[in-house]
């Protein structure tokens, strides 16, 4: 049997805990506590980790690990991080600015992401249409980044799902070339 | 006003040769043409075969292409004889120069709408897929950027072909082994992405060699993500 | 940010009070940071040029993780966690409260007693308990 890691990232209120929670067989151990952080209208915040799993037929486990969205939990970003087959970057379209939001895990996850295949999330599109995927594609262009970019809600099972197969696809990539 | 000319599936040759009378032509009869490289265009000269594969699209810009040859049942205005006639191509555009000029300077967007298009349906036109084989076999793309949503159209099969090539330089061979997709269509979306200027051409000698591709490729993802697509109901 | 004129009424004072009291009075104690339990440092005090913001979000994070082990051994709520190192230790304490939850961060060199780091977080806890209601 073997193991291994997906990792999903983004601000705080993109739908972390909820992406885990749509594909995870288990109940996902949460360790999100009350917010006291007043610029952000939600009730509670993961400070620590999600944690999912996917339990494969051939007997393989995939572990879901969600992060904190917050940039002062980024010391667990890089340790959550390690031996990730894939990354996940949920943004919230709906924030202030969430070309900055993007630009914040790109930079956290810099290092990882000279090798580490990834997919960019981008919830509530539909309703706050001002930033466009495109904006999102020359954000990424501008750092010499490809990354293949969805939209996505991740209350659907199936957005989830489409997410999960397009980082798989780019992992199928790196393994079938022996990427680094 | 500058006028964009761009071509359609031509051979390297009729390219190199329809840029050169563009220029020769923008300094002896002053025309407004300019060769373009890449999208938006005002109009384009197209290689029979992506006319004829794609009669309904190219009826819609009638006036706006420029076919090289002439076609059963095409008007003869928008035709070349080929090889091509330099003075036939001239006449054309100054034609097109003239009738174009009057329709943008008559209005704003709704007149520039037709115009304006094509920009956007060109690029995403279906080329002949021999030509686009032969004229790209050996070479091998990276995304440059991700494709815009609408050049995708949601269709899993282009997304997969993407996925990859965002994160490889590719050839049509590796494009068609990695994805399952036969050759052609992997021909085809290329030119459509090459054509919507979101590759880089990455030299052949310094990547890894053909057969890598297509020994490695099954048995690694009959394994994990195979498994993994199964749990997931893909 | 924290807003901390929503949190009770004193305890932001007491709670600055106890940790500078707690790197003065005992042995070895280089920092204290006092945060709530998303992280946000509410006081601290230090020897050095530590981080507050960074050593609270740790905290949180360490608490959180720990609440959860707690609960999935059934052994109740998360008290407190010690992390021991080649040169020191950590403690990580939390505070029972039922406005505001809270994390106690102590972090101690080789001159410190553990015995006597933990009988103090354990002073403050209390403290802080009680404090601002």
């Amino acid at each position: 049997m073997k193991e291994y890691k997906l990792l999903i990232t983004g601000t705080m209120g993109a739908g972390k805990t909820t992406a885990i929670r749509a594909i995870s067989d288990i109940e996902p151990i949460v360790t999100d506590v009350v917010n006291h952080d007043s610029s952000v209208a939600k009730a509670r915040t993961t400070v620590g980790l999600d944690y999912g799993m996917l339990s494969l037929d051939n007997g393989d486990r995939i572990r879901l690990f969600g992060t904190p969205g917050q940039a002062r939990f980024d010391f667990l970003w890089e340790i959550l991080a390690r031996k990730a087959l894939g990354l996940v970057i949920l943004i919230d379209n709906s924030r202030p600015d969430p070309l900055a939001d993007l630009a914040m895990f790109l930079d956290g996850f810099a290092s990882q992401l000279a090798r580490l295949p990834c997919v960019v999330g981008v919830g509530r599109l539909d309703t706050h249409p001002a930033t466009t995927l495109d904006h999102y594609a020359d954000a990424l262009e501008a750092r010499g980044m490809v990354f293949p970019i969805l939209t996505v809600d991740v209350r659907q099972r199936a957005d989830v799902v489409s997410l999960i197969d397009t980082l798989l696809g780019q992992i199928e990539a790196g393994m079938a070339l022996d990427l680094p | 006003m500058e006028l964009r000319l761009g071509t359609i599936n031509l051979e390297p040759k009729d390219l190199a040769y329809v840029r050169a009378l563009v220029r020769l032509f923008a300094h002896t009869e002053k025309l407004s043409w300019s060769f373009a490289d890449a999208a938006p265009y005002h109009a384009v000269v197209a290689d029979p075969g992506a006319r004829a594969a794609n009669p309904g699209f190219f009826a819609a810009f009638e006036g706006l292409v420029l076919t090289l040859g002439h076609l059963p049942g095409q008007s003869a205005a928008d035709t070349v004889a080929y090889p091509i006639r330099a003075n036939q191509f001239r006449d054309w555009l100054k034609l097109r120069q003239d009738s174009l000029r009057e329709l943008l300077h008559r209005s704003d967007t709704p007149a520039m709408q037709p115009v304006m298009e094509i920009a956007q349906v060109v690029s995403t036109a279906a080329p002949s897929p021999a030509l686009v084989k032969t004229s790209q076999a050996g070479r091998r793309y990276k995304l440059r950027r991700w494709p815009p949503a609408d050049l995708l159209r949601g269709d899993s099969g282009a997304m997969r072909m993407a996925t990859f090539m965002s994160r490889n330089a590719l050839s049509m061979a590796q494009l068609a082994a990695l994805t399952g997709q036969p050759e052609d269509t992997c021909a085809s979306f290329v030119a459509v992405l090459h054509a919507a200027n979101l590759l880089v051409e990455v030299v052949a000698a310094e990547l890894a060699p053909e057969t890598a591709v297509a020994e490695q490729a099954a048995p690694v993802r009959r394994g994990l993500m195979a498994s993994l697509r199964r749990h997931l109901g893909i | 940010m924290i807003d901390i004129q929503n949190m009770p009424a004193g305890l932001p004072g007491v709670a600055q009070r106890a940790a500078a009291a707690c790197l003065a009075e005992v042995a070895g104690v280089t920092a204290v940071v006092i945060a709530t339990v998303d992280g946000f440092d509410m006081a601290s005090a230090f020897r050095g040029n530590q981080d507050a913001a960074r050593i609270a979000a740790m905290a949180s994070s360490i608490s959180a993780i720990s609440s959860m082990v707690a609960v999935e051994a059934g052994l109740g709520s998360f008290k407190s966690v010690t992390i021991g190192t080649d040169a020191g230790f950590a403690i990580v304490q939390a505070v029972p409260r039922q406005d505001v939850e809270l994390v106690i961060h102590v972090i101690a060199d080789g001159d410190a007693i553990l015995a006597q780091a933990m009988h103090r977080v354990g002073v403050i806890a209390k403290l802080l308990a009680g404090a601002g209601a």
